[in-house]
């Protein structure tokens, strides 16, 4: 072709040329059926073991109750301290196998990421048999979004579980506006933060919300975010203010940051974006879409280190001719 | 997953043209991507500003201020104080809207001091507390660390012993790197700093390494769309 130079042609299209690659390649990758081999990180592996270990100290926690209710009536303590503890009993009693509050704190933009590993945290919640208590704290546009999650996997168990029924196994409460504020409330009186579930029901109402009224009656927090700084608001005030224990999945492009708080057990666990979901289905024994794009993952990152190694010869080559 | 009514067919085809308006950035920048970044912005503030109601506001204020209303001869002097409380912080809150009128914004600068000095009293002995003494505390691990009670070369967990000599290093080194109070010259200083550098590039790489992951992550979710929903599903709509 008359004038054409292909170095001409590189230096204006690179960019696009690279882009096409990219997608081409993690088109072509989501062809292939295949499933890949994946090592379970400590990281993931923290929040699956906490999830696994709910009803274990659900248990606990109700002998530990009915012990000190014991030697509250042996020591003939006074009637308002008594039919405190057995209140405290009787909401531990109303969830047998624990409860989980799972805070979906992303709006769509990152639900590719994010999707995935709060489906497979809510269906292993499930699958213990454990009650599931859902808030959209951060954002109002994560509500629907988490709903339709949780609908989802309420309603289509793949084997995993019996169908689950809203307000009976798990309870949507949606949004509050002003996280903050929220969270400090929610920590002396959830009836009175959110007043009513998702969809407008009274918490009065709900049998469900009888056994939980604080974060006391919770037994673990499990927070799959977008955002930088939620999980510090939610370290904050659940953990350091209100002792909650807590477990934390979020984006990739965040979770460096947030090692030293695994580190220091301020969090048993975080889930590192599409891998750490990949992982938690694995380990959950049900690969799904996570695992599926794992492999369209592998080829795209082979490609970008082509692309570093390309560019670095390419910057030594010119370095050398003197340009 | 295949649309299944006429309203989920235009849902998808909508979602992803809107996607290749976005895409189309790439080539260059153009006005069908405009138009697309203008529709995100305005959906997103728009939704924002209506949940916020229905969540906060409407619950919270309206509701509740229907029922005392309601009943307003038979309410105690609790219930007063309530409603007084509630109306003195819409009123608190309606100032803002003051930032609006460049001769009255300044009236805005009492529900801010209000809001500042409330989110700084509770944040600072909380923020304290969960990231500096926490932290601080996680850095104070022994330098050598044993298996058991015994003491003994042999009974070194050289594994701990590494990571946790490594960790308190990297701390004092990082930390000394931001010092910079005096000219640092001398060969300690120069060394300890360089070591500094060093592990920052190691953490930057980590994070290079996860956003890369992160936004292929995201490709790979349109792509997913476009190919399963938009395609198959426009497909399986049609033919099945």
């Amino acid at each position: 072709m008359k004038g054409f130079s292909p170095g001409a042609f590189w230096r204006k299209w690179y960019r696009q040329i690279i882009y096409v690659l990219l997608f081409a390649a993690v088109l072509g990758a989501s062809f292939y059926r295949g499933s890949v081999s994946l090592h379970v990180s400590d990281m993931t592996r923290g929040v699956y073991d906490h999830i696994e270990n709910v009803p274990r100290l659900r248990r606990e926690r109700i002998q530990r109750l009915e012990q000190q209710l014991q030697a509250l009536l042996t020591r003939r303590a006074p009637s308002n301290e008594l039919a405190a503890a057995a209140a405290q009993l009787a909401r531990a009693q109303l969830h047998s196998n624990g409860v989980v509050l799972i805070s979906f704190d992303f709006a769509p933009d990152v639900s590719p990421e994010l999707t995935p590993m709060t489906d497979a945290v809510v269906r292993h919640a499930f699958r213990r048999g454990v009650s599931v208590l859902a808030i959209a704290a951060a954002d109002p546009r994560g509500a629907p979004l988490a709903k339709s999650i949780l609908d989802s996997c309420a309603q289509t168990p793949r084997d995993m579980y019996p169908e689950r029924r809203a307000g009976e196994d798990y309870v949507f409460l949606g949004n509050r506006p002003d996280m903050f504020n929220t969270l400090l409330q929610m920590g002396k009186d959830l009836h009175a933060t959110y007043g009513a579930d998702y969809g407008g029901r009274p918490l009065a109402e709900i049998p469900f919300m009888r056994g939980l009224h604080t974060f006391d009656d919770i037994d673990y927090i499990v927070v799959i975010t977008g955002y930088v700084s939620v999980p510090e608001v939610w370290m904050q005030i659940a953990n350091t203010k209100y002792k909650a224990t807590l477990g934390m999945g979020m984006t990739a492009v965040s979770i460096a940051g947030y090692m030293p708080y695994l580190h220091s057990q301020q969090i048993t666990g975080l889930i590192p974006g599409l891998r750490g979901a990949a992982e938690y289905e694995i380990a959950l024994g049900k690969p799904y879409v996570a695992t599926r794009r794992m492999i369209a993952q592998l080829v795209a990152h082979a490609l970008v280190i082509v692309f570093i190694v390309a560019g670095n010869i390419e910057y030594f080559v010119r370095r050398r001719h003197g340009a | 997953m295949a649309p299944e009514t006429w309203m989920d067919l235009i849902g998808v085809w909508l979602a992803a043209v809107l996607s290749l308006c976005v895409f189309s950035f790439l080539i260059r920048d153009n006005f069908f991507y405009r138009l697309t970044e203008a529709i995100f912005v305005g959906g997103s503030v728009g939704i924002g500003i209506v949940l916020t109601y229905w969540n906060g506001f409407h619950p919270k204020l309206v509701l509740p201020f229907r029922a005392f209303m309601a009943t307003l001869p038979q309410q105690s002097a609790q219930q007063w104080v309530w409603a007084a409380y509630m109306l003195v912080s819409l009123l608190l809150g309606m100032l803002f809207l003051t930032r609006f009128s460049s001769k009255h914004a300044w009236i805005s600068r009492y529900p801010m001091a209000y809001v500042i000095g409330l989110g700084t009293g509770i944040g600072i002995p909380l923020g304290v507390q969960t990231f500096i003494f926490e932290q601080t505390k996680a850095t104070l691990v022994p330098l050598i660390v044993f298996r058991g009670d015994t003491v003994s070369w042999s009974a070194i967990d050289w594994v701990a012993t590494c990571g946790n000599t490594t960790l308190v290093i990297g701390v004092l080194c990082v930390l000394y790197y931001f010092f910079f109070s005096f000219k640092k010259t001398d060969l300690f200083s120069r060394a300890a700093s360089r070591l500094g550098i060093a592990y920052l590039m190691l953490g930057f790489g980590a994070s290079f390494g996860y956003t890369v992951m992160a936004r292929i992550s995201l490709l790979i979710g349109r792509v997913d769309f476009l190919k399963e929903e938009w395609i198959l599903g426009t497909w399986y709509y049609f033919f099945r």
